[in-house]
């Protein structure tokens, strides 16, 4: 039969000693510290997970057993990336902070028009479903005829009928030619809320007199919800 | 009365708790953090390093938002890779990327039509040797093609939608063989992302080829595009 010592409570304090309490409390600080978990937090969910591996990224989420698959940011903290893998969404959500490209066709032009109208006067355009803007404007403009030295062509770009940029005026376009210029701004500049309507305003530059030409207009926008 | 207790030697508490037993300890915090959690090892600067998913049954990983319970999946808020590995879904929430910022990948369209053509022509002019298009504010890739076609005249035309870059055709659509008039015919082709790229710079545009008989037809014409930055 066997047979055990009963050690007084004393003595089992001294058996699991400060410094063994201290290695158990440093391993869950660990844990602690890897999750951003805070002390006092027992709830059964992680509120935040800090990531950063300190050298060439900002912190990876390895997908599907590998390291191939992944959500990382960089090293700078500029961008977070999907590698190897789509992203996807579903149900009834959204991206919230999606582009778009409205396209805008002027054909033929032998004045100074809003796109959409096809009227010197009139500013229609499309009408923005959610707030956003403006990321960049391109034009390409073929000239096929001028009676005048010069020409050039800008693409202005209105907001209910008011001037919201002004476009960059191509160069000098020889008919029959094609000249493209683009402009691009930050999110967050040149602003549109639902239900504002973005046109095209076709505006020529040089002392051409008379002309025909085609139009191709591009307005990049970013939609914020 | 003074309190009084027998001093056990050192050598005694070394064997009572051993190396063993801390370092079964240790290990079993190394078996929560890495082998359950997916901490990356040697994680040590309060942050982690990489985070390593995978159930290896049902899905290729999930991160639960808002006390997610798996339980209840119709209500769960989660980022979850398929079990196949082919996509990460954001499940019960929208994604919000916040100004300044934007979703370097994310796709657009360019939509032309032409109300009439009867000769091989670009959608953004209708000109039949010129292209004018977009010119690309951002870098890309063309993932596909849709084309739309209404048949008015006799003979009946043939002709297929075409992706040009710079001029040059990059991908098409099959071909339209109308075999009647007031007749409706559309087809898509897609492509892979990074196969037909261009640069900031390049002009994109949609061109209309007739490959037999041309004859007056109503053209839509969409481009679909992914920005990579």
């Amino acid at each position: 039969m066997a047979t055990y010592t009963k050690f007084w409570d004393v003595i089992v304090d001294q058996l699991w000693s400060y410094q063994d309490a201290n290695l158990v409390l440093d391993s869950i600080d660990y844990l602690n510290l890897c999750f951003g978990i805070t002390t006092d937090h027992n709830t059964g969910h992680a509120p935040c997970l800090k990531l950063d591996n300190g050298a060439t990224h900002g912190g990876t989420i390895n997908w599907d057993g590998g390291s191939t698959k992944y959500l990382r940011a960089n090293a700078a903290g500029t961008v977070l990336s999907i590698a190897a893998i789509d992203f996807k969404m579903t149900g009834g959500y959204k991206i919230q902070g999606n582009r778009a490209i409205l396209t805008y066709r002027g054909a033929p032009v032998n004045n100074e028009p809003y796109d959409t109208s096809d009227s010197t006067s009139i500013a229609l355009g499309y009408v923005m479903p959610f707030p956003g803007s403006v990321l960049g404007v391109s034009l390409a403009f073929s000239l096929v005829s001028m009676t005048g030295t010069s020409f050039t062509e800008a693409a202005d770009l209105y907001k209910n009928g008011s001037l919201l940029v002004a476009g960059t005026a191509t160069g000098l376009i020889s008919p029959p030619g094609v000249e493209r210029v683009k402009d691009t701004y930050a999110r967050g500049v040149h602003t549109f809320v639902a239900g504002d309507r973005l046109e095209v305003l076709y505006n020529k530059g040089g002392d051409a007199s008379a002309w025909t030409g085609y139009a191709s207009a591009q307005v990049e926008v970013i939609l914020d919800s | 009365m003074a309190f009084s207790y027998t001093q056990i030697s050192d050598y005694v508490l070394e064997q009572l708790m051993s190396n063993l037993l801390i370092n079964t300890l240790v290990d079993s915090y190394r078996y929560i953090g890495e082998d359950i959690l997916g901490i990356a090892a040697g994680a040590t600067s309060g942050y982690v390093a990489a985070l390593n998913m995978n159930n290896g049954v049902t899905h290729g990983g999930k991160i639960l938002f808002c006390g997610g319970d798996q339980s209840a999946a119709e209500t769960e808020k989660y980022l979850q890779a398929d079990a196949a590995g082919t996509y990460v879904e954001l499940q019960g929430m929208d994604l919000v990327v916040s100004s300044p910022y934007v979703i370097q990948g994310d796709r657009v369209t360019l939509c032309y039509y032409l109300d009439g053509v009867s000769a091989d022509a670009y959608m953004s002019n209708q000109d039949t040797a010129n292209s004018s298009g977009y010119y690309a504010t951002r870098a890309g890739s063309i993932l596909s093609i849709a084309v739309y076609g209404y048949n008015v005249t006799f003979p009946h035309p043939t002709f297929q939608g075409e992706v040009h870059k710079n001029g040059s055709s990059v991908l098409a659509s099959s071909s339209l063989a109308f075999t009647a008039t007031s007749q409706e015919k559309k087809t898509k082709t897609t492509q892979a992302r990074g196969v037909d790229t261009f640069a900031v710079g390049d002009y994109i545009d949609g061109f209309i080829n007739f490959t037999a008989s041309p004859g007056l037809i109503y053209a839509g014409l969409t481009i679909e595009l992914i920005l990579d930055s």
